[in-house]
């Protein structure tokens, strides 16, 4: 009994020592904290605090946590909390964890932080807003952030954002009170704190409220950079908007008054309307004053005293003040249309009355769209003449010279208004039978032309185009003395001429069938390349597109571009067989579907090929580099026989010439020549070639003692002769039949029993009956005589 | 080369009577050698050879002259006075 009393007392005694312990009220008040139950923990925890090192960094943990519960509830209560949990650093323990308690410490700071942004928020007065949130950032500004950064920074972005937006509206209500350098103070600072919240829209609203207010308080709002401004309010950008029209309207730059209205201001609105008006007015004004110097000079223009100078300098000027007045006084536009070809009348005649070419020239070819007006085509073809005739032909200008001529003189529309401006005392007739340029398409003929047969009396038109021609062939020859001018002239002049010739027989519609440099020139030539596209998908005649080809500049898109490309593929082709250059080829080779669209192309190809292999053989017969680019052009094109043909006979030649020097072996000749064959089994010299060099093989296969390796790679070549053996070969394969008959008969006479290796005998037709009767080499035997039957058999 | 209308100075509508005329008329001046002088009064005599030499004359372009151009010019009824700048107030 006593025993067991001791034993109690001595377990109470252990159970109150250990119950009394730091460690157990430690854990107790941890358990206590997280069921929720804090107040009792932070008595626990204040009794161990000296007494056990973790027993700090709880309670500090157990205030912060005290202080978030309490938030929602009373936020004196959740400050007082933070507080104290701050307060404890005062008497923290150097070993307790000073890290855990610095984050504690940050996350307390913080939460005060944000009770006090909302605290700053329900302040009635702005200017107390304003007080509070910058005393708040300061305090963020001086606290420990330690594990939370970003959320302090989200926090002070929020002050800077709504600091912004405070200064904003006391801005706004200065500039209501119409004290616009206060409101402009403000808006100032509404923007640099817009600035370091990097809130976008704050700036914009800050830097559209400064601009306003200074336009109120007449001060220019350009002084100011407005990058950015148009973040701001709808209403703020046309508010600024509409008092900076109306200020620079004061200031009549009605240009820029424009376009401020026409891009950012709603044109249904009264005012804006009136503005316009306003502006319209303004030039209806300054056109009629243009108005009225223009008829001064159109006075003076009929006055013979007017300087030519003055004429040039109002001519140069009418385009650009029409186009002006158009926009303003568009009723009028009719009237000041008919001034520009007075002007232009009266320059040109005078240059060529002063024989001054080069000027008249160039007077015509700025005027817009001259090609499509017979007299200024005549004027310019006349200039050119007299041009060349002054000697002033250079490398410089003679292509559009000699364009412009042959341009003219083939225009029918030109020689026709020529025929008008004439009268005849008898009474003639001009027919367009065989004109250049004519396309029987003519509407609206004259009374005295017509398409019949030339006679006295019905004058041929073409007789007249070629007696200028003549004139001014016989020009080129007896005015330019530099040689070099005079050669690439008249050769410029031949093709200019041949590939006008070429598009007035192909188009059947009535247009200007200019020179390919002058259509270049005047960028005409689309219209050219266009029908020509047409005429061969209509017809499907090459001829058409070969037409084109000198008439392209950049059409890329056109039928006539693709197939001038193939052209320059095919010389670029041989150009890479000239240098043996394969890989040019095989990139060229690539794009060989252009060729194939067009069957001129296809046929070039193959001629072309076949004349520079041929060339190059010619140069060296031996050139086996040669083999592979045939083969390569005869795989890419389907025009290829003569290619084929070509390879067949340099591959034979060149086997047999070096099988006849001993340079080669025969199994390697027919291992080359099988290929050429394959491409052209109706050549005969490549077959009696092939065929003897057969027999070659299979004699060599019989005389070898170890003809295994032989065989095996012989019969594969062989078997790719048989299905296709042509008549050609059938023809000269009587020497394998008469060497199998050969053969057999000499093994017969040597003793041999030849049933079995005589696969015609009727036991031997079969490979299982017979590999039991004979040898590996008896077999050899047997499949040599049997490919000597087969490839020789009708 | 010389264009024969001018070496024979007639105009365009010259008839065969007035050529002939201007030929013994151009001999007589001796501005132009007799082989320029006859191989001109060919050229207009001979209807295609003439076309040719019309070609080489210049023409004009068709124009019409130019009118005096009237403008009336109407105000508004209303002055830059007269427009409300706070039509687009934003506060």
């Amino acid at each position: 009994m006593e025993i067991i009393l001791i034993l109690v007392v001595i377990s109470i005694i252990v159970y109150v020592v250990y119950q009394s312990s730091p460690s157990t009220k430690l854990n107790k008040a941890k358990v206590i904290m997280s069921r929720g139950n804090y107040s009792q923990a932070e008595d626990i925890l204040e009794k161990i605090f000296n007494k056990h090192q973790d027993a700090p960094i709880a309670l500090a943990n157990c205030k912060l946590q005290q202080g978030l519960q309490a938030i929602s509830k009373n936020e004196t209560l959740a400050l007082s909390y933070f507080n104290q949990m701050i307060d404890l650093e005062k008497r923290f323990p150097s070993k307790s964890d000073s890290n855990l308690f610095q984050q504690f410490k940050a996350r307390s700071l913080f939460e005060i932080s944000k009770i006090k942004f909302e605290n700053a928020l329900k302040q009635s007065i702005l200017e107390d807003q304003i007080s509070k949130l910058s005393e708040n950032v300061h305090f963020i500004d001086t606290s420990i952030t330690v594990g939370i950064d970003k959320e302090f920074s989200e926090l002070k972005i929020n002050h800077l954002s709504k600091l912004s937006e405070l200064y904003c509206l006391i801005g706004i209500k200065s500039e209501k009170q119409a004290n616009f350098k206060q409101a402009e103070n403000l808006f100032i600072n509404a923007k640099e704190y817009g600035l370091q919240a990097r809130n976008n829209v704050a700036i914009a609203n800050s830097l559209a409220r400064l601009a306003i207010c200074k336009l109120k308080n007449n001060e220019d709002p350009l002084d100011i950079n407005l990058n950015g401004f148009t973040k701001a309010e709808d209403r703020y950008i046309s508010d600024f908007y509409f008092r900076y029209a109306l200020k620079l309207l004061h200031l009549k730059k009605f240009s820029e008054v424009e376009e401020i209205i026409s891009t950012n201001l709603p044109s249904s609105n009264m005012e804006v309307q009136k503005i316009k008006e306003l502006i319209h007015a303004e030039k209806v004004r300054n056109s009629a004053k243009q108005i009225d110097k223009i008829n001064k000079l159109l006075d003076q223009l009929y006055e013979k005293s007017f300087p030519i100078d003055e004429v040039k300098a109002f001519y140069e000027k009418i385009d650009s003040q029409i186009e002006d007045l158009k926009q303003v006084l568009p009723n009028h536009y009719e009237k000041l249309k008919q001034i520009k070809p007075s002007l232009f009348n009266r320059l040109l005649s005078h240059s060529i009355s002063e024989h001054q070419f080069a000027g008249a020239i160039k007077l015509i070819q700025k005027f817009p769209s001259f090609w499509e007006n017979p007299e200024l085509l005549q004027n310019l073809s006349i200039c050119c003449y007299n041009f060349v005739n002054q000697g002033n032909l250079t490398e410089k200008n003679y292509k559009t010279i000699v364009s412009s001529w042959l341009t003219a003189v083939h225009s029918p529309h030109v020689i026709l208004k020529s025929i008008e401006t004439t009268e005849w005392d008898d009474d003639y007739s001009f027919t367009l039978q065989n004109a250049l340029g004519f396309n029987n398409q003519l509407d609206g003929l004259p009374h005295n032309v017509n398409y019949e047969e030339p006679t006295e009396t019905n004058i041929s038109i073409e007789v007249a185009q070629r007696e200028l021609i003549n004139q001014f062939e016989a020009l080129l020859h007896d005015k330019i003395e530099d040689v070099s001018l005079k050669t690439c002239s008249k050769e410029f002049y031949n093709t200019e001429k041949e590939a006008i010739g070429k598009i007035s027989s192909i188009i059947q519609k009535d247009m200007l069938f200019a020179g390919p440099y002058f259509s270049k020139m005047c960028g005409i030539n689309k219209d050219i390349i266009s029908e020509l596209d047409n005429d061969y998908l209509e017809y499907g005649d090459e001829n058409s597109l070969i037409a084109g080809i000198p008439y392209l500049h950049n059409e890329s898109d056109s039928l006539v571009y693709e197939y001038s490309s193939g052209r320059d593929l095919i010389n670029k082709i041989i150009q890479a067989i000239e240098e043996e250059d394969v890989d040019v080829i095989d990139n060229c080779l690539s794009d060989f579907s252009i060729l194939t669209n067009y069957e001129t192309l296809d046929k070039m190809f193959e001629d072309s090929v076949f004349n520079k292999i041929a060339s190059k053989i010619e140069e060296d017969d031996e050139n086996t580099d040669l083999i592979p680019i045939m083969g390569k052009c005869i795989q890419s094109s389907n025009k290829n026989d003569r290619l084929k043909y070509q390879y067949s006979n340099f591959v034979s030649n060149y086997c047999i010439s070096k099988v006849n020097g001993d340079e080669m072996d025969y199994f390697e000749a027919l291992t080359k020549m099988v290929p050429a064959y394959l491409y052209s089994p109706d050549n005969p010299k490549i077959c009696k070639n092939i065929v003897t060099l057969i027999r070659f093989n299979v004699m060599d296969l019989l005389n070898r003692k170890n003809n295994k390796v032989l065989f095996l790679e012989l019969i594969p070549l062989l078997d790719r002769i048989y299905p296709k053996r042509s008549k050609t070969f059938i023809q000269s394969s009587s020497e394998l039949a008469k060497t199998r008959r050969d053969l057999l008969s000499q093994l017969k006479t040597a003793g041999v029993n030849t049933y079995f290796i005589d696969d015609t005998n009727p036991l031997a037709k079969d490979d299982w009956v017979v590999q039991d009767r004979l040898t590996a080499e008896g077999m050899i035997l047997r499949s040599a005589i049997t490919q000597l039957r087969r490839l020789s058999e009708a | 080369m010389e264009n024969p209308y001018h070496i024979l100075n007639v105009n365009q509508n010259a008839t065969k009577k007035d050529i002939l005329k201007a030929q013994i008329e151009a001999m007589r001046i001796k501005k132009y050698s007799l082989q320029e002088i006859g191989l001109a009064t060919r050229q207009l005599l001979d209807p295609a050879k003439r076309l040719a030499a019309d070609f080489m004359l210049p023409a004009r372009m068709k124009a019409k002259r130019p009118q005096k151009i009237m403008v009336e010019i109407q105000q508004p009824a209303f002055d830059i006075k007269d427009i409300n700048e706070n039509a687009f107030n934003s506060i």
